[in-house]
């Protein structure tokens, strides 16, 4: 099927910045066995940076979006901290807090993010003299950083690294006694699920030209989830399918109007019956 | 000559239940030592204590430095080695993924103790490719001891290796121990199967509810009346 229509897309492009986002979900929850609630902190984070970067510094919008990421980094690194030591349900709600706390910041530091009103006027992601300004650019560049992110979480999870998240998942103590440094992964690896939510926030940022408070709320984590686990969680393709299933769901069933969430949720309840690991891995048999 | 291993005055706590109270041992190189005892004799906790799995109070030194503050990663890359009781392997990983992962902090010579792993357990090598949690009891029991020699350890310890295992499967897989022992290995085994541990062991020590309440001298033994004796007064 040739692309042509813009709204189309414009859905798979936020499919596609999603898919970044997820990727990062899937190693610390996929293949270190981790739970996080706070992704979106970490996206608001990337998000608000490019922003304020970008329209009231003038900064690039690459350079802002990985200052936003190394900032994205920074807070992991702190906050991991204290999160880390916890397991489990309470490791869970520890970044579920995370979460909490980076929407309540949106909202209230006005000067900052512009409360509930948000910021607009966000150019359009550029590097050097070129800029992506039409639908089709903005989707290729979305496109391909979501290549790249299911490319790179795939690399690491496949090195000599990924083998020690496996062992975290598998049993943390066990793993210990083999001598992993079990907080160092669990810390690397928040890390840079940290660093690719902030660069889907950042992206968001460009492709929209303009965040508000709502738009890295608890569903985007909420979303995330959906996605991984319709896709595969701890697959390696599990955010690209999930992130397209559940991303463009919405517009498949547009038709069902007033029972449109009735569906949405039916089809969800479907697929993970059917499917219970993931999409990824029936449409891999 | 200086032990491998000796522990000085252990006590373990988890909150505020104390588990060990005042453990003295030592393993010496090229020695198995069994710690034997009922359920609940603190056996396990003491394995754990001594990887810093645990709180504790009191002196770990292995080969004469302190390590009771050092975490339970660093311990490990010193050449103590746990195999914890329910083998702790990794079952969604492959029997292969696994032993890498024994290997995982030494870098340079892993494919030659992989080697030597799989000549001990030829069993191993017939499943490289088999996910580890489909595997029976005694060959998972098989890899978690193998996956434990890829770090390549001066001293290993093993918390209950025959648990669940029938007899003859739990006696092949305690000879084996007793070959890598003969080979120059330190061993500190717990073990519930008393005379299977006696068989091989140099020397024994007896825990009950936490304490120390008998340790053998080596070319001593004990009786199973008097572990009975020593169980249960």
């Amino acid at each position: 099927m040739f692309i042509t229509g813009n709204y189309l897309l414009t859905a798979l492009g936020f499919a596609a910045i999603y898919v970044v986002f997820t990727c990062g979900l899937n190693l610390f929850m996929g293949h270190a066995g981790q739970v996080s609630f706070g992704q979106n902190a970490f996206a608001a984070i990337g998000g608000y940076g490019t922003a304020i970067l970008t329209t009231t510094l003038d900064w690039p919008p690459l350079v802002a979006l990985l200052a936003s990421a190394l900032l994205s980094a920074a807070v992991a690194a702190i906050v991991g901290l204290a999160t880390l030591r916890l397991r489990g349900h309470y490791l869970a709600m520890g970044t579920l807090a995370l979460g909490l706390i980076s929407y309540e910041a949106a909202v209230q530091w006005e000067s900052l993010t512009g409360g509930y009103m948000g910021i607009s006027g966000i150019p359009p992601l550029s590097i050097g003299p070129w800029a992506a300004e039409s639908d089709r650019q903005v989707f290729a560049v979305l496109a391909l950083a979501a290549l790249l992110a299911v490319w790179v979480t795939q690399r690491l999870r496949h090195s000599r690294f990924g083998r020690a998240m496996g062992a975290l998942a598998g049993n943390e103590d066990a793993a210990a006694a083999l001598g992993v440094d079990v907080a160092k992964v669990k810390r690397t690896t928040f890390i840079a699920a940290a660093i690719t939510a902030s660069i889907a926030g950042s992206l968001m940022a460009h492709a929209v030209g303009y965040i508000s408070p709502e738009v890295f709320g608890l569903h985007m984590t909420v979303l995330g989830f959906t996605m991984l686990y319709v896709g595969g969680i701890g697959t390696t393709f599990g955010p690209l399918v999930g992130a397209l299933v559940i991303g463009m769901l919405p517009e498949v069933i547009r038709g069902f109007r007033d029972v449109q969430d009735l569906v949405y949720g039916a089809v969800l309840i479907l697929i993970l019956i059917r499917a219970p690991g993931g999409l990824a891995g029936v449409l891999k048999r | 000559m200086q032990p491998l291993l000796q522990l000085a005055g252990l006590h373990a706590r988890y909150g505020q239940l104390e588990a060990l109270h005042g453990v003295d041992l030592t393993v010496t190189a090229g020695e198995m030592v069994a710690v034997l005892g009922p359920n609940g004799a603190g056996k396990s906790t003491l394995l754990r204590a001594i990887m810093g799995q645990v709180a504790t109070s009191g002196s770990v030194l292995f080969e004469g430095v302190a390590v009771e503050a050092e975490a339970t990663h660093r311990r490990a890359a010193r050449g103590m080695v746990m195999v914890p009781e329910g083998r702790g392997i990794f079952g969604p990983m492959t029997v292969s993924e696994n032993l890498s992962l024994g290997g995982w902090t030494k870098r340079g010579d892993a494919d030659a103790q992989r080697a030597r792993v799989l000549e001990l357990f030829p069993r191993l090598r017939e499943r490289l490719d088999q996910r580890a949690g489909s595997m029976s009891g005694g060959e998972q029991q098989m890899l978690a001891i193998g996956r434990a020699l890829m770090v390549q350890p001066r001293l290993l310890m093993l918390d209950e290796p025959s648990l669940g295992l029938a007899p003859r499967l739990a006696a092949a897989i305690l000879d084996a121990l007793g070959e890598l022992n003969r080979g120059g290995l330190g061993i500190l085994l717990v073990e519930q199967r008393a005379p299977l541990a006696l068989r091989l062991a140099h020397r024994a020590t007896v825990l009950r509810l936490g304490e120390v309440v008998a340790q053998t001298q080596p070319g001593e033994t004990i009786t199973q009346e008097e572990l009975g004796r020593l169980y249960l007064a």
